[in-house]
């Protein structure tokens, strides 16, 4: 059932702290890998205090242990860096679906919403991935970020939940 | 340097009283470190450092050193006797108080009537009878004595509780009166035998009837006010103050009255413990605190003051004598007395062996004998005496050692603090606690967690190793949000381990690194990789610790009960 907007525009107050409108991009990738590493080397270009290979690493040692692909097209890569001092969002919406993705559904990954966190930051990590994951099971939000055409749209219908 | 303030050692050198002090206490512990990774009693090794440092070796304590130290040996005494005065429970001597006193009677009249056959049938050698017999009831009176000090010391230090360990304490409490009312007796009649002021018996026996009762009065009276006083003191260092100035007091007035000073403190610690017996705990505990360096400075000037002195033939014969006789004596008389008791076999089979000290109480009566029987046999008597002290003080402790150990009553005695200053935490460590491999989804996890009791869970990677640890705390974050539960593993959700202890760690020293970080629990690993070994949790090391407290007991009081049953 979808959720009341009132408290979709809270969570998404929240997360306009850690995600900037220059941290969105829509990729081309042909698989899973290309894509994941596509999304860690945009999000070093706009954080460039995270390093990609320390990056790039942990979101593979994540993905070894079990898919980031939650269902409904969206994965959600998440990882804690001991190097980094604060959290940040990136999103990418890819435009071919990702087959191999291995989502808990078995269907195609199109939305990937990286969150790195520092590894002292416990609390702050979790509430990000909760709060991603409700605003994004929201079907209106999740339906105005799938059919967005430009970085800034997703941007605009991630935060405000409207095209 | 100031003449009063030091003494001259060996080969002219002047030694500041302090400097000794220090060096005694050092070089003490040192010695029974080194005795006790023997497997020797430490108080040995305090005593061998002593005889090292002292007249019989190096001379650095000499003999006016070790008079400025009697003060220190004297408050020693009267700590040891408080201490035992406090082991002495009405319960236990209204429960034992027949089988005790049998046993007293038997292993003191034992080695009075065997020592005081063979010196004097050996004296007769060198000697008239009369003065042969007179020496040979007084070193059969002195016989009868038990050190207290360097025997309970060996109990403190195996922790032993049972029958035997009962026994003996109150047997070495008793064990004086008995010595000094032997010796009052005995002395008049030797006395009265060799011509010299005759004091008669009655006399005698008042004398030490004073000597004793008077004894016993100051104690109680000032147990009484040191209860009164603890009852009003919260403070640690107020009641410490309180407990040490008491005991001072009774044993300067005392000294001062010519009374028997540890029956005084022991009669100051019976007092405390029957009137108050929780509230007491505290004044001994901080008596047991504030006592080690204490009986390390008092059996190093123990083995300083020794001497073999120019021994001659006979005199060597007479001393071989009183120590057979006299162990033989103890362990016939204690066989029997504890047979007749109807006290456990092993009481009956290892009692003996815990009565061979020979101290203060000893070298003391043998000085009285001096001034009573007069130049020669005051003399031998003195030299015997201190002869034979260097050689039982030697054997004693390791015979109490044996004797407690083959009758299974070490280590029962023992607190938390013991168990956590023994332990290493691979003996304590919770080798079942739930580790999670970190590609766990919550949706396993927290089923487990529900369904156990712990307060934090380890995660694992493949091999096994230490990878992080999952809280209460920081699950309450992930609880919210049912839907992450299939795909949020223990990985996603695990924390940094904050710090970690190896099976080889003192127990003492994981427990320190808890309380500085505020730990609840710290993980166990093995090794350099973090080879996972279990979880040490407070709360659950709290628990074992009081059981295994509770069952060192029950089992020390199961073999006190053929006891109970043969009286």
């Amino acid at each position: 059932m979808p959720r009341p907007i009132e408290t979709i525009w809270t969570d998404m107050a929240a997360l306009a702290e850690y995600l900037t409108p220059e941290a969105v991009t829509i990729l081309d990738c042909p698989s899973k890998a290309e894509a994941l590493s596509a999304l860690a080397a945009h999000h070093v270009g706009v954080h460039s205090q995270v390093d990609l290979a320390e990056l790039t690493a942990a979101i593979h040692q994540r993905e070894k242990l079990m898919s980031t692909g939650i269902g409904q097209a969206l994965a959600i890569p998440h990882v804690r860096l001991s190097s980094v001092k604060s959290a940040t969002i990136s999103v990418a919406l890819n435009r071919r679906p990702l087959d191999d993705y291995e989502s808990l559904d078995n269907l195609p990954v199109r939305l990937l919403v990286l969150i790195v966190a520092p590894a002292g930051k416990h609390e702050i990590y979790l509430q990000l991935l909760s709060q991603v994951v409700a605003a994004l099971k929201a079907d209106d939000v999740r339906n105005a970020v799938m059919q967005a055409e430009a970085p800034g749209t997703i941007f605009d219908a991630f935060l405000k939940g409207q095209p | 340097m100031n003449a009063a303030s030091s003494l001259v050692g060996l080969a002219g050198v002047h030694l500041p009283m302090l400097l000794v002090f220090s060096l005694a206490l050092f070089f003490g512990t040192v010695g029974g470190r080194i005795f006790q990774r023997l497997r020797i009693p430490q108080v040995v090794g305090y005593i061998a450092i002593g005889i090292l440092v002292g007249r019989s070796c190096l001379n650095l304590i000499d003999e006016q050193m070790i008079a400025r130290f009697q003060p220190v040996g004297f408050f020693a005494l009267g700590v040891i006797g408080f201490m035992i005065g406090g082991e002495l429970k009405l319960d236990v001597f209204r429960k034992y108080g027949r089988q005790l006193i049998i046993t007293l009677l038997a292993e003191g009249l034992g080695a009075f009537v065997v020592v005081s056959l063979l010196t004097t049938g050996l004296s007769l050698l060198f000697m008239e009878w009369h003065h042969a017999v007179a020496l040979g009831v007084v070193l059969g009176a002195i016989a009868s004595a038990t050190a207290p000090a360097a025997t309970v010391d060996v109990l403190w230090e195996y922790k032993t509780r049972g029958p035997l360990t009962t026994t003996v304490f109150a047997l070495v409490a008793l064990d004086d009166g008995l010595a000094l009312l032997l010796y009052a007796l005995a002395s008049a009649f030797a006395t009265k035998l060799t011509g010299q002021v005759d004091v008669g018996a009655a006399s005698a026996i008042l004398h030490t009837a004073y000597h004793i009762g008077g004894a016993l009065v100051v104690g109680a009276v000032a147990g009484v006010g040191l209860n009164w006083l603890l009852r009003w003191t919260r403070e640690y260092e107020k009641a410490l103050t309180f407990s040490l100035g008491m005991l001072g007091m009774v044993i300067g007035v005392t000294r001062l009255l010519e009374m028997d000073m540890i029956l005084a403190a022991m009669a100051l610690g019976a007092t405390v413990v029957n009137l108050a017996p929780r509230r007491s705990r505290e004044a001994f505990d901080i008596m047991e605190r504030f006592a080690p360096p204490i009986y390390v400075l008092f059996f190093v000037m123990v083995g300083a003051r020794m001497t073999l002195g120019a021994m001659t033939g006979s005199l060597w014969l007479i001393a071989l004598a009183y120590v057979a006789g006299r162990t033989g004596g103890k362990i016939l008389g204690a066989t029997l007395g504890a047979r007749w008791a109807g006290m456990s076999g092993k009481v009956q089979k290892y009692l003996g062996m815990c009565l061979f000290s020979q101290a203060g109480v000893a070298i003391g009566l043998a000085m009285l004998a001096t001034d009573n029987l007069g130049e020669p046999l005051g003399a031998v008597v003195t030299t015997v005496v201190t002869a034979t002290t260097f050689l039982v003080q030697l054997v004693g402790p390791p015979a109490v050692k044996y004797a407690v150990a083959k009758a299974g009553e070490v280590g029962l005695e023992v607190t938390e603090e013991d168990l956590i200053n023994d332990y290493k935490v691979g003996d304590v460590v919770d080798r079942q606690t739930p580790a999670f491999d970190q590609g766990t989804p919550l949706a396993q996890v927290l089923p487990v967690i529900a369904h156990t009791d712990a307060t934090a869970y380890l995660v694992v990677d493949d091999e096994r190793r230490l990878a992080g640890m999952l809280t209460l705390e920081g699950l309450k974050h992930s609880l919210a949000s049912e839907g992450m539960w299939q795909w949020l593993l223990a990985f996603d959700v695990m924390e940094p381990v904050p710090d970690r202890a190896t099976d080889e760690m003192p127990l003492r020293e994981a427990i320190t690194r808890m309380g500085e970080q505020n730990l609840d629990y710290l993980p166990v690993v093995q090794g350099e990789g973090d080879a996972l070994v279990g979880m040490l949790e407070d709360r659950k090391l709290k628990r074992f610790l009081t059981r295994e407290v509770i069952r060192r007991k029950e089992l020390a009081d199961e073999q006190a009960e053929p006891q109970t049953a043969g009286s």
